[in-house]
Protein backbone atom coordinates (compact mmCIF):
# COMPACT_ATOMS: atom_id res chain seq x y z
CA UNK A 1 0.00 0.00 0.00
CA UNK A 2 0.77 3.86 -0.47
CA UNK A 3 0.49 6.32 2.14
CA UNK A 4 -2.27 8.41 0.45
CA UNK A 5 -0.37 11.74 1.29
CA UNK A 6 2.62 10.81 0.06
CA UNK A 7 4.17 12.27 -3.43
CA UNK A 8 2.51 9.52 -5.79
CA UNK A 9 -0.44 9.36 -3.70
CA UNK A 10 -1.37 13.12 -3.81
CA UNK A 11 -0.62 13.22 -7.52
CA UNK A 12 -2.45 10.07 -8.29
CA UNK A 13 -5.47 11.68 -6.03
CA UNK A 14 -4.95 14.83 -7.66
CA UNK A 15 -5.67 13.40 -11.03
CA UNK A 16 -8.93 12.24 -9.97
CA UNK A 17 -10.19 15.73 -9.39
CA UNK A 18 -9.51 16.50 -13.37
CA UNK A 19 -12.60 14.13 -14.39
CA UNK A 20 -15.98 13.22 -13.03
CA UNK A 21 -15.58 11.29 -10.03
CA UNK A 22 -17.71 9.67 -6.89
CA UNK A 23 -16.25 10.09 -3.83
CA UNK A 24 -17.36 7.54 -1.43
CA UNK A 25 -17.39 6.57 2.09
CA UNK A 26 -17.36 4.07 4.84
CA UNK A 27 -18.83 6.09 8.07
CA UNK A 28 -17.75 4.11 11.37
CA UNK A 29 -14.08 4.40 11.84
CA UNK A 30 -13.78 6.61 8.45
CA UNK A 31 -15.98 9.43 8.87
CA UNK A 32 -16.33 9.09 12.36
CA UNK A 33 -14.43 7.65 15.36
CA UNK A 34 -15.25 4.19 16.11
CA UNK A 35 -16.97 4.46 19.88
CA UNK A 36 -18.17 1.70 22.57
CA UNK A 37 -21.14 2.92 22.24
CA UNK A 38 -21.96 2.58 18.15
CA UNK A 39 -25.30 5.06 18.67
CA UNK A 40 -23.38 7.78 19.96
CA UNK A 41 -20.84 7.64 16.43
CA UNK A 42 -21.02 11.30 15.14
CA UNK A 43 -18.80 12.83 12.86
CA UNK A 44 -17.80 16.10 13.70
CA UNK A 45 -18.67 19.67 12.67
CA UNK A 46 -15.54 20.32 10.82
CA UNK A 47 -16.01 16.58 8.98
CA UNK A 48 -19.55 17.58 8.01
CA UNK A 49 -18.83 21.04 6.95
CA UNK A 50 -16.23 19.52 4.74
CA UNK A 51 -18.03 16.92 3.17
CA UNK A 52 -21.14 19.46 2.63
CA UNK A 53 -18.67 21.76 0.87
CA UNK A 54 -17.21 18.26 -1.15
CA UNK A 55 -20.66 17.29 -2.09
CA UNK A 56 -21.60 21.13 -3.67
CA UNK A 57 -19.21 19.82 -6.39
CA UNK A 58 -18.87 16.39 -6.81
CA UNK A 59 -20.63 13.11 -6.30
CA UNK A 60 -20.57 12.15 -2.37
CA UNK A 61 -21.86 8.49 -1.07
CA UNK A 62 -21.68 7.28 2.37
CA UNK A 63 -21.37 3.26 2.49
CA UNK A 64 -21.92 1.79 5.81
CA UNK A 65 -22.71 -1.26 7.68
CA UNK A 66 -25.60 0.93 9.56
CA UNK A 67 -29.12 0.68 8.98
CA UNK A 68 -30.00 3.11 6.22
CA UNK A 69 -32.15 5.42 8.27
CA UNK A 70 -29.83 5.32 11.25
CA UNK A 71 -27.16 6.51 9.00
CA UNK A 72 -29.30 9.34 7.05
CA UNK A 73 -30.26 10.20 10.62
CA UNK A 74 -26.38 11.59 11.39
CA UNK A 75 -26.58 13.72 8.40
CA UNK A 76 -27.72 17.29 7.89
CA UNK A 77 -27.13 17.70 4.53
CA UNK A 78 -29.05 15.28 2.80
CA UNK A 79 -27.78 15.45 -0.72
CA UNK A 80 -25.36 12.77 -0.14
CA UNK A 81 -26.24 9.19 -1.86
CA UNK A 82 -27.04 6.73 1.38
CA UNK A 83 -26.34 2.93 1.04
CA UNK A 84 -26.53 1.22 4.08
CA UNK A 85 -26.53 -2.28 5.43
CA UNK A 86 -23.38 -3.05 3.84
CA UNK A 87 -25.06 -2.26 0.13
CA UNK A 88 -28.51 -3.90 1.07
CA UNK A 89 -30.23 -0.82 1.72
CA UNK A 90 -30.25 2.32 -0.44
CA UNK A 91 -29.43 1.19 -3.97
CA UNK A 92 -31.56 -1.02 -6.62
CA UNK A 93 -33.98 -2.10 -3.71
CA UNK A 94 -35.55 -5.99 -4.68
CA UNK A 95 -38.84 -5.56 -2.07
CA UNK A 96 -39.17 -9.61 -2.37
CA UNK A 97 -34.98 -10.00 -1.53
CA UNK A 98 -35.23 -7.63 0.88
CA UNK A 99 -38.12 -9.23 2.41
CA UNK A 100 -36.37 -12.77 2.57
CA UNK A 101 -33.06 -10.92 3.98
CA UNK A 102 -35.41 -9.90 6.83
CA UNK A 103 -36.49 -13.61 7.56
CA UNK A 104 -33.01 -14.61 7.51
CA UNK A 105 -32.16 -11.87 9.85
CA UNK A 106 -34.92 -12.45 12.06
CA UNK A 107 -33.92 -16.48 12.15
CA UNK A 108 -30.37 -15.67 13.02
CA UNK A 109 -31.96 -13.97 15.34
CA UNK A 110 -33.77 -16.14 17.27
CA UNK A 111 -31.15 -19.23 16.89
CA UNK A 112 -28.01 -16.77 18.17
CA UNK A 113 -30.20 -16.26 21.49
CA UNK A 114 -30.41 -19.61 21.97
CA UNK A 115 -26.61 -20.21 21.55
CA UNK A 116 -24.98 -17.59 22.90
CA UNK A 117 -25.12 -18.70 26.69
CA UNK A 118 -22.06 -17.93 28.41
CA UNK A 119 -20.26 -15.84 28.20
CA UNK A 120 -22.54 -13.23 27.64
CA UNK A 121 -20.77 -10.60 29.20
CA UNK A 122 -20.66 -7.49 26.81
CA UNK A 123 -21.95 -9.50 23.71
CA UNK A 124 -25.21 -7.59 21.98
CA UNK A 125 -26.49 -8.50 18.98
CA UNK A 126 -27.93 -5.93 17.18
CA UNK A 127 -30.99 -6.16 14.55
CA UNK A 128 -30.54 -4.31 11.60
CA UNK A 129 -33.44 -5.49 9.98
CA UNK A 130 -31.78 -7.15 6.98
CA UNK A 131 -28.56 -8.36 8.33
CA UNK A 132 -27.29 -8.82 12.33
CA UNK A 133 -24.03 -7.45 13.67
CA UNK A 134 -22.94 -8.69 16.67
CA UNK A 135 -21.03 -6.49 19.20
CA UNK A 136 -18.28 -7.43 21.79
CA UNK A 137 -16.41 -4.26 22.43
CA UNK A 138 -17.57 -4.22 26.12
CA UNK A 139 -16.32 -7.64 26.67
CA UNK A 140 -13.42 -7.63 29.10
CA UNK A 141 -12.56 -10.89 27.19
CA UNK A 142 -12.84 -9.63 23.90
CA UNK A 143 -10.85 -13.12 22.10
CA UNK A 144 -12.90 -15.21 24.37
CA UNK A 145 -16.42 -13.19 23.38
CA UNK A 146 -15.07 -13.35 19.88
CA UNK A 147 -14.20 -17.18 19.82
CA UNK A 148 -17.74 -18.26 21.29
CA UNK A 149 -19.63 -15.68 18.84
CA UNK A 150 -17.87 -17.70 15.54
CA UNK A 151 -18.81 -21.51 17.01
CA UNK A 152 -22.15 -20.22 17.42
CA UNK A 153 -22.40 -19.10 13.97
CA UNK A 154 -21.65 -21.91 12.46
CA UNK A 155 -24.37 -23.89 13.92
CA UNK A 156 -26.71 -21.27 11.80
CA UNK A 157 -29.17 -22.67 9.50
CA UNK A 158 -28.69 -21.32 6.56
CA UNK A 159 -25.36 -20.50 6.67
CA UNK A 160 -24.68 -16.84 6.91
CA UNK A 161 -22.03 -14.30 5.34
CA UNK A 162 -19.39 -13.36 8.23
CA UNK A 163 -17.43 -10.08 7.95
CA UNK A 164 -15.57 -9.17 10.27
CA UNK A 165 -15.00 -5.73 11.95
CA UNK A 166 -13.60 -3.79 14.48
CA UNK A 167 -14.96 -5.79 17.54
CA UNK A 168 -18.04 -6.63 15.52
CA UNK A 169 -18.93 -9.67 13.76
CA UNK A 170 -21.68 -8.55 10.87
CA UNK A 171 -24.18 -11.78 9.28
CA UNK A 172 -25.41 -11.18 5.97
CA UNK A 173 -27.33 -12.94 3.91
CA UNK A 174 -25.12 -15.32 1.17
CA UNK A 175 -25.93 -13.88 -1.88
CA UNK A 176 -26.76 -10.55 -0.63
CA UNK A 177 -25.09 -7.29 -2.33
CA UNK A 178 -22.08 -6.15 -1.21
CA UNK A 179 -20.34 -2.62 -0.54
CA UNK A 180 -18.72 -3.15 -3.64
CA UNK A 181 -21.83 -4.21 -5.42
CA UNK A 182 -23.29 -0.94 -3.88
CA UNK A 183 -20.37 1.34 -5.22
CA UNK A 184 -20.43 0.09 -8.72
CA UNK A 185 -24.37 0.83 -8.79
CA UNK A 186 -23.76 4.38 -7.32
CA UNK A 187 -21.15 4.93 -10.33
CA UNK A 188 -23.96 4.07 -12.46
CA UNK A 189 -26.33 6.68 -11.21
CA UNK A 190 -23.94 9.17 -10.50
CA UNK A 191 -22.70 8.90 -14.17
CA UNK A 192 -18.80 8.77 -13.05
CA UNK A 193 -16.49 6.34 -14.14
CA UNK A 194 -14.15 7.09 -11.60
CA UNK A 195 -14.46 6.23 -8.04
CA UNK A 196 -12.76 7.09 -4.86
CA UNK A 197 -13.37 4.90 -1.73
CA UNK A 198 -11.99 4.74 1.56
CA UNK A 199 -13.02 2.51 4.12
CA UNK A 200 -11.21 0.96 8.14
CA UNK A 201 -12.42 -2.61 8.35
CA UNK A 202 -12.57 -5.72 6.46
CA UNK A 203 -16.29 -4.70 5.54
CA UNK A 204 -14.46 -2.61 3.22
CA UNK A 205 -12.43 -5.24 1.49
CA UNK A 206 -15.34 -5.97 -1.00
CA UNK A 207 -14.54 -2.88 -2.20
CA UNK A 208 -11.01 -3.17 -2.22
CA UNK A 209 -10.85 -5.98 -4.35
CA UNK A 210 -12.85 -4.37 -6.95
CA UNK A 211 -10.63 -5.16 -9.93
CA UNK A 212 -11.90 -2.13 -11.86
CA UNK A 213 -8.74 0.05 -12.19
CA UNK A 214 -10.91 3.70 -12.18
CA UNK A 215 -11.72 2.76 -8.70
CA UNK A 216 -9.34 4.62 -6.23
CA UNK A 217 -8.96 2.60 -2.62
CA UNK A 218 -7.68 3.96 0.79
CA UNK A 219 -7.81 2.37 3.76
CA UNK A 220 -7.93 3.95 7.12
CA UNK A 221 -4.65 2.65 8.85
CA UNK A 222 -1.90 0.23 7.20
CA UNK A 223 -2.82 -3.14 7.05
CA UNK A 224 -0.38 -5.44 5.41
CA UNK A 225 -3.36 -8.05 4.02
CA UNK A 226 -5.66 -5.42 2.40
CA UNK A 227 -6.60 -5.08 -1.16
CA UNK A 228 -6.49 -1.18 -1.14
CA UNK A 229 -4.14 0.41 -3.00
CA UNK A 230 -3.62 3.45 -0.52
CA UNK A 231 -3.93 4.56 3.02
CA UNK A 232 -3.79 7.01 5.30
CA UNK A 233 -2.64 6.91 9.27
CA UNK A 234 -5.76 7.40 11.25
CA UNK A 235 -9.23 8.46 11.20
CA UNK A 236 -7.30 11.52 12.18
CA UNK A 237 -6.45 12.26 8.52
CA UNK A 238 -10.01 12.30 7.37
CA UNK A 239 -10.20 16.04 7.26
CA UNK A 240 -6.81 16.42 6.08
CA UNK A 241 -7.74 14.15 3.32
CA UNK A 242 -11.17 16.21 2.26
CA UNK A 243 -9.33 19.19 2.30
CA UNK A 244 -6.79 17.96 -0.22
CA UNK A 245 -9.39 17.04 -2.23
CA UNK A 246 -11.16 20.14 -2.26
CA UNK A 247 -8.11 21.81 -2.83
CA UNK A 248 -7.08 20.05 -6.07
CA UNK A 249 -11.02 20.60 -7.26
CA UNK A 250 -10.89 24.13 -6.55
CA UNK A 251 -7.15 24.61 -8.66
CA UNK A 252 -8.45 22.49 -11.74
CA UNK A 253 -11.84 24.77 -11.35
CA UNK A 254 -9.73 28.07 -11.50
CA UNK A 255 -7.52 26.71 -14.09
CA UNK A 256 -10.88 25.87 -16.46
CA UNK A 257 -11.74 29.14 -15.52
CA UNK A 258 -8.75 30.89 -16.75
CA UNK A 259 -9.49 29.03 -19.51
CA UNK A 260 -13.08 30.06 -20.09
CA UNK A 261 -12.19 34.12 -19.73
CA UNK A 262 -9.31 33.46 -22.29
CA UNK A 263 -11.55 32.02 -25.20
CA UNK A 264 -13.94 34.43 -24.21
CA UNK A 265 -11.99 37.66 -24.96
CA UNK A 266 -10.21 35.97 -27.74
CA UNK B 1 -8.63 -9.14 -55.72
CA UNK B 2 -9.04 -7.30 -58.56
CA UNK B 3 -5.11 -6.35 -60.05
CA UNK B 4 -4.37 -2.88 -60.73
CA UNK B 5 -2.11 -1.86 -63.67
CA UNK B 6 1.49 -1.38 -62.29
CA UNK B 7 1.65 2.52 -62.92
CA UNK B 8 -2.37 2.80 -61.28
CA UNK B 9 -1.01 0.77 -58.32
CA UNK B 10 2.18 2.72 -58.00
CA UNK B 11 0.53 6.14 -58.09
CA UNK B 12 -1.70 5.15 -55.19
CA UNK B 13 0.91 3.78 -52.69
CA UNK B 14 2.85 6.93 -53.78
CA UNK B 15 -0.27 8.71 -52.55
CA UNK B 16 -1.26 6.53 -49.47
CA UNK B 17 2.68 7.06 -48.08
CA UNK B 18 2.41 10.77 -49.17
CA UNK B 19 -0.58 10.91 -46.64
CA UNK B 20 1.05 8.93 -44.29
CA UNK B 21 4.40 11.02 -44.61
CA UNK B 22 1.97 14.26 -44.52
CA UNK B 23 0.87 12.76 -41.06
CA UNK B 24 3.79 12.52 -39.46
CA UNK B 25 5.45 15.98 -40.84
CA UNK B 26 2.35 17.46 -39.01
CA UNK B 27 2.48 15.29 -36.13
CA UNK B 28 6.53 16.73 -35.92
CA UNK B 29 5.53 20.43 -36.49
CA UNK B 30 2.56 20.47 -33.62
CA UNK B 31 5.22 19.18 -31.11
CA UNK B 32 7.67 21.78 -32.12
CA UNK B 33 5.37 24.42 -32.05
CA UNK B 34 2.76 24.19 -30.16
CA UNK B 35 4.10 21.39 -27.68
CA UNK B 36 1.91 17.76 -28.30
CA UNK B 37 1.50 16.07 -31.07
CA UNK B 38 -1.47 14.56 -32.21
CA UNK B 39 -0.68 11.45 -30.74
CA UNK B 40 0.11 12.64 -27.80
CA UNK B 41 -2.90 15.09 -27.15
CA UNK B 42 -5.18 11.52 -28.11
CA UNK B 43 -3.35 9.74 -25.33
CA UNK B 44 -3.57 12.98 -22.80
CA UNK B 45 -7.33 13.08 -24.09
CA UNK B 46 -7.84 9.50 -22.58
CA UNK B 47 -5.77 9.73 -19.76
CA UNK B 48 -7.46 12.13 -18.09
CA UNK B 49 -10.70 10.36 -18.27
CA UNK B 50 -8.88 7.10 -16.89
CA UNK B 51 -6.73 8.10 -13.65
CA UNK B 52 -4.43 5.59 -11.92
CA UNK B 53 -4.77 3.19 -15.13
CA UNK B 54 -1.98 0.45 -16.55
CA UNK B 55 -0.27 1.26 -19.91
CA UNK B 56 -1.73 -2.25 -20.73
CA UNK B 57 -5.75 -0.88 -19.99
CA UNK B 58 -5.02 2.26 -21.96
CA UNK B 59 -3.49 0.90 -24.52
CA UNK B 60 -6.29 -1.02 -25.51
CA UNK B 61 -8.86 2.10 -24.94
CA UNK B 62 -6.43 3.41 -27.88
CA UNK B 63 -6.31 0.45 -29.90
CA UNK B 64 -3.00 0.74 -29.64
CA UNK B 65 -0.38 -2.12 -29.22
CA UNK B 66 1.50 -1.49 -26.01
CA UNK B 67 4.90 -0.80 -27.94
CA UNK B 68 3.56 1.63 -29.66
CA UNK B 69 2.08 3.22 -26.49
CA UNK B 70 5.36 3.07 -25.25
CA UNK B 71 7.44 5.51 -27.30
CA UNK B 72 4.30 8.22 -26.58
CA UNK B 73 4.45 7.63 -22.84
CA UNK B 74 8.29 7.98 -22.71
CA UNK B 75 8.10 11.38 -24.53
CA UNK B 76 4.92 12.47 -22.03
CA UNK B 77 7.00 11.21 -19.13
CA UNK B 78 10.00 13.08 -19.46
CA UNK B 79 8.04 16.25 -20.61
CA UNK B 80 6.08 15.54 -17.04
CA UNK B 81 2.71 15.37 -18.41
CA UNK B 82 1.84 12.20 -17.07
CA UNK B 83 3.42 10.28 -13.89
CA UNK B 84 3.83 6.97 -13.43
CA UNK B 85 4.21 4.64 -10.58
CA UNK B 86 4.35 1.41 -9.66
CA UNK B 87 0.62 -0.57 -8.05
CA UNK B 88 0.85 -1.39 -4.87
CA UNK B 89 -1.49 -4.49 -5.83
CA UNK B 90 1.04 -5.65 -8.38
CA UNK B 91 4.72 -4.26 -8.20
CA UNK B 92 4.90 -5.89 -11.89
CA UNK B 93 2.52 -3.07 -13.02
CA UNK B 94 2.88 0.52 -13.20
CA UNK B 95 0.05 3.10 -13.18
CA UNK B 96 -0.23 6.22 -15.31
CA UNK B 97 -2.25 9.54 -14.57
CA UNK B 98 -1.96 12.89 -16.21
CA UNK B 99 0.06 15.52 -14.05
CA UNK B 100 -1.47 18.96 -13.34
CA UNK B 101 1.16 20.22 -16.29
CA UNK B 102 -0.34 17.84 -18.41
CA UNK B 103 -3.43 18.60 -17.79
CA UNK B 104 -2.81 22.20 -18.76
CA UNK B 105 -1.07 21.27 -21.83
CA UNK B 106 -4.24 19.65 -22.62
CA UNK B 107 -6.32 22.13 -22.24
CA UNK B 108 -4.20 24.72 -23.86
CA UNK B 109 -3.43 22.40 -26.84
CA UNK B 110 -7.13 21.52 -27.53
CA UNK B 111 -7.67 25.14 -28.13
CA UNK B 112 -5.09 25.48 -30.36
CA UNK B 113 -5.91 22.27 -32.41
CA UNK B 114 -9.28 23.62 -32.49
CA UNK B 115 -8.69 26.33 -34.49
CA UNK B 116 -5.72 24.46 -36.55
CA UNK B 117 -8.06 22.25 -37.57
CA UNK B 118 -11.18 24.37 -37.71
CA UNK B 119 -12.29 22.46 -41.12
CA UNK B 120 -11.68 18.96 -40.43
CA UNK B 121 -14.77 18.00 -40.13
CA UNK B 122 -15.24 19.22 -44.36
CA UNK B 123 -13.20 15.89 -44.52
CA UNK B 124 -14.88 13.67 -42.57
CA UNK B 125 -15.60 11.07 -44.81
CA UNK B 126 -12.42 11.19 -46.92
CA UNK B 127 -10.73 10.17 -43.50
CA UNK B 128 -13.36 7.44 -43.36
CA UNK B 129 -12.58 6.21 -45.99
CA UNK B 130 -9.27 6.08 -45.82
CA UNK B 131 -9.51 4.52 -42.14
CA UNK B 132 -11.78 2.14 -43.77
CA UNK B 133 -9.96 1.29 -46.48
CA UNK B 134 -6.56 0.35 -44.62
CA UNK B 135 -8.42 -1.47 -41.43
CA UNK B 136 -11.03 -3.09 -43.65
CA UNK B 137 -10.00 -3.74 -47.32
CA UNK B 138 -5.90 -4.19 -47.02
CA UNK B 139 -6.13 -5.78 -43.75
CA UNK B 140 -8.69 -8.55 -44.86
CA UNK B 141 -6.63 -9.13 -48.10
CA UNK B 142 -3.49 -9.46 -45.67
CA UNK B 143 -5.21 -12.11 -43.63
CA UNK B 144 -6.55 -14.39 -46.72
CA UNK B 145 -2.85 -14.25 -47.79
CA UNK B 146 -1.86 -15.30 -44.63
CA UNK B 147 -4.62 -17.89 -43.99
CA UNK B 148 -4.44 -19.68 -47.46
CA UNK B 149 -0.38 -19.60 -46.25
CA UNK B 150 0.89 -18.54 -50.38
CA UNK B 151 4.03 -18.25 -50.73
CA UNK B 152 5.31 -14.81 -51.28
CA UNK B 153 6.98 -15.75 -54.70
CA UNK B 154 3.29 -17.69 -56.01
CA UNK B 155 1.16 -14.38 -55.34
CA UNK B 156 0.27 -14.09 -58.86
CA UNK B 157 -1.53 -10.52 -60.22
Amino acid sequence: MIYLFSKSGLKLLESLCFTKTLFAFDFDGTLSKIVKEPGNATISKRTHGLLEQLGDQVPVAVISGRELSDLKSRFKYKSHLFVGNHGLEGINENASHQSSFREFSEDWKAQLETLIKEPREGIEIEDKIYSLAIHYRKSRKKKLAKTTILECLSFLKPSPRVIMGKCVVNIIPTGAPHKGVALLELMLKSNTKSAFYIGDDDTDEDVFSLQDANIFTVRVGQKAVSNAKFYIRDQGEINHLIETILSFLKQAKTAEFREARHEAFE
Amino acid sequence: MKPLSNPEFEDSMARLLSVNLSFLAINKALEASVGLSIVQWSLLQALIRMPAVSPLALAKTLNVTPGTLSATLSRLLRKKYVFACVDPRDSRKKMISITREGKDALVLTSRIFSSIFSDIHTVHNEIDLIEHFLTNNAKQNLQKIKKHKIPKKDLQF
